[in-house]
């Protein structure tokens, strides 16, 4: 398996563990939370095993390429108009929460507009770049990032405050029936796997997934999952969490760095995310952005010779995003999140794995047509 | 093509620098015109009904410490009915920006502790740049007292205060340290009560007295501990050693130093009568003695400090019961090895706790008599 996959896949699951996702679980702590992460890992793993497979018969292939080539018009240009969509609100709402950290923890007195356009002039320059250097910047921004964020996990484990009888009381609940909400914001944690849609195309020799990568994948899912879930609760408490906006920014602010250079690590926890942050708002706008293209490509719209398609999709990502986080309230956001890991995800997938299933059903037979 | 794409990208990096000029005037505000709020005291208002009066350590500044010809400190108080309007209200009487980012006390009014704790203490959660890590204290006076008090040994631009919790300063059994995000935690929760070191100053108003404890349950009277047992409560949950015991059999007395203490306990229900098996090992050295003593005899002297120990924290562990209130979290170690089932923690508080057995056993490794025998 390609290890820029895997940080693909990994920078997708890390970049929601401060985000809402905690809280969705959290709210579903009593309703069987656990149950609900347990089957999302392995739903995850699955799914992650045949989009691999099901991409690598397409090697430098995206979809809009594979959807083109091998189904129906009338099918391909729905689809792909979805994902793209799907994707630009998914990038949508790591804007929108971290724009809102940052107004709640960093800078209370700054407009709100300036944040979301400093992220934009920053995601827009990553989004306009090319498909492969994403991937190496992902690389690049991972290795500098992990390492802080693990050690403040390993910090709020060995923390003596942690008091792990909370712990054991949310893995109790795992009698209580899987919580639906749960189940799919934690798949969508772990499946990081379907921004392969454009980023196939980097992926000109996708190996077939191996053991040792799926593996890895599944610890390291278990992992984040199981620390975005319960650490906070262990710090937080599970009867009093509930009603906590931002949990594990809470966690973070409750590990004390008693000879560090500054004794509160949320600076640091906080700083760490932004990076990642960013990272996966580019990976979700550049998927979209190139979904929206491959639909739209206005062959008149030109600067010279440079075609204005991908800049004018950008300026309409930044009104909508404006606009949108200045309306938003921190409720509202929660529930578009909801809705849309339970609607909008399962939705999502099963048209990606059906439309590549069609895909190479259509593949097969042309290539039999080729052979007469 | 492909030049121009990177003439572009040129562009937009250019762009970007350019817009870094925008953030040169940053929104944050300068550190001279900032004040910095070190500790806050809360006491019911005597001036109003249901009120708070609110009171802050600020921090002034100075250019440099040696010079300054005041007190670096600047106590200010308020009433008001609420603590978010007495701070409010307070910002009218500052020229400057209250930071409340570097503040490390929260001081709460014993009397405060029955009243609804959700009306002042959310103030603290709800705002982002308080530390989850503040202490959290209650004050064996009143708050304003306890936080605008400098005791003798504070030097300029320190704080006596915090020295006491941080485990940097001062590592005493008998203080017990309490985090905002604990006292949240087990306020809110059910199964384990907050336990709170409360502060008093001596007779002669030279120092802070730190030793005694107070634990806290939502809706039922405050109980307090003293000394004594919250050097043993300490000890057995957060593993503060460091100070001494004193063991008296007969006419032997000896006073034991510790520095290391174990404790793990079990709840057995269907064992018999329902009980907690407590098992508890100390591991120490004597550190004082009436009489000489004999190093061969070490297992004599484990055994009669074991007795006595074990003696000591089953007295502690029944009057917490009596009172009906559990610091251990012993309510919490039910529910956690329980799978979840509805009313699991009130079965706990209304049917178990109360009549429950405990059977300490002390476990005292003494490694020697010291440096004499």
């Amino acid at each position: 398996m390609n290890r820029f996959l895997i940080y693909l896949i990994l920078i997708n699951t890390l970049t929601n563990m401060v985000s809402i996702t905690p809280r969705i679980l959290i709210a579903g702590g009593n309703t069987g939370t656990v149950l609900g992460m347990a089957f999302a890992i392995s739903t995850g793993i699955v799914l992650t095993y045949f989009l691999v497979i099901l991409f690598s018969r397409f090697p430098g292939q995206g979809l809009p390429e594979i959807l083109k080539a091998y189904t129906p018009k009338w099918f391909a240009v729905p689809v792909l108009l979805f994902m793209a969509a799907a994707w630009y609100v998914a990038g949508l709402f790591t804007l929108m929460i971290y724009t809102f950290i940052i107004l709640r923890f960093l800078t209370p007195e700054m407009s709100i507009y300036t944040i979301v356009l400093t992220f934009a002039l920053v995601v827009t320059y990553g989004v306009l770049m090319a498909t492969r250097n994403i991937i190496y910047m992902s690389e690049v921004i991972f290795i500098l990032v992990v390492p802080f964020i693990v050690f403040v996990q390993m910090k709020g484990y060995l923390d003596p405050s942690l008091n792990w009888d909370y712990i054991r009381i949310a893995l109790m609940q795992v009698n209580q029936l899987p919580d639906y909400g749960a189940f799919t914001s934690s798949l969508f944690i772990v499946i990081g796997t379907a921004n392969l849609v454009i980023f196939n195309r980097a992926f000109t020799t996708l190996k077939k997934p191996t053991l040792k990568g799926m593996a890895i994948l599944t610890v390291a899912f278990m992992y984040i999952l199981a620390t975005t879930y319960l650490l906070p609760i262990g710090f937080g408490g599970f009867d009093s969490l509930e009603n906590a906006l931002y949990p594990w920014i809470m966690t973070s602010d409750s590990i004390r760095m008693k000879f560090g250079v500054v004794e509160r690590i949320v600076f640091i926890f906080i700083g760490s995310f932004l990076a990642l942050g960013v990272v996966s708002m580019i990976i979700h706008w550049h998927v979209s952005i190139h979904l929206f293209s491959s639909v739209f490509q206005l062959k008149r719209l030109k600067w010279k010779s440079y075609n204005l398609t991908l800049p004018l999709f950008i300026v309409f990502f930044w009104i909508v995003a404006m606009t949108l986080t200045k309306r938003m309230t921190v409720e509202g956001l929660y529930r578009t999140v909801e809705m849309y890991d339970d609607f909008v995800l399962p939705a999502m997938l099963i048209l990606l794995v059906g439309s590549l299933l069609l895909a190479k059903k259509g593949a097969s037979s042309k290539w039999r047509e080729n052979k007469k | 093509m492909a030049g121009k794409q990177k003439m572009m990208k040129g562009c937009i990096a250019f762009i970007l620098l350019l817009s870094l000029l925008f953030q040169a005037g940053c929104a944050f505000k300068d550190i001279d015109k900032r004040v910095f709020v070190l500790g806050f005291g809360i006491d019911p208002s005597e001036k109003m009904r249901n009120g708070f009066r609110v009171t802050l350590k600020l921090a002034k500044q100075v250019g440099d410490i040696k010079q300054s010809t005041s007190p670096p400190y600047l106590y200010i108080s308020h009433d008001a009915e609420s603590v978010a309007e007495a701070i409010h209200e307070m910002e009218t009487r500052v020229d400057k920006v209250l930071d409340f980012g570097h503040s490390k006390i929260i001081v709460i009014h014993k009397e405060l502790l029955t009243k609804d704790l959700d009306t002042f203490m959310d103030f603290f959660t709800r705002r982002g740049d308080i530390q989850m890590i503040s202490y959290v204290a209650v004050a064996d006076k009143t708050a304003e007292e306890i936080i605008s008090f400098e005791p003798t040994t504070e030097a300029p631009a320190s704080i006596a205060l915090y020295n006491y919790f941080d485990n940097t300063g001062t590592e005493s059994p008998f203080v017990v340290t309490t985090f905002l995000f604990e006292f949240r935690r087990e306020v809110l929760g059910e199964g384990l009560d907050t336990i709170m070191p409360i502060i008093g100053t001596d007779e002669e108003n030279h120092d802070f007295v730190i030793d005694k404890s107070i634990i806290l349950k939502r809706g039922a009277p405050p109980v307090e501990l003293t000394p004594e047992e919250t050097k043993y409560f300490n000890s057995l949950m957060n593993k503060a050693y460091g100070f001494s015991y004193k063991i008296k059999e007969d006419d032997l007395i000896m006073i034991l130093n510790f520095d290391e203490i174990r404790m793990n306990y079990k709840i057995l229900l269907n064992d018999g009568d329902p009980r907690i098996d407590m098992k508890i090992t100390k591991v120490g050295v004597v550190g004082e003695s009436n009489k000489r003593l004999n190093s061969k005899k070490l297992e004599k002297y484990n055994k009669i400090a074991g007795k006595e120990i074990g003696k000591t924290v089953t007295d502690l562990l029944i009057k917490l019961q009596e009172n009906n209130v559990d610091p251990f979290g012993f309510g919490l170690r039910y529910r956690a090895t329980r799978l979840s089932r509805k009313g699991l923690d009130k079965e706990w508080e209304k049917r178990i706790y109360p009549d429950i057995k405990f059977n300490v056993k002390v476990n005292i490794e003494l490694k020697s008599t010291g440096a004499v025998e």
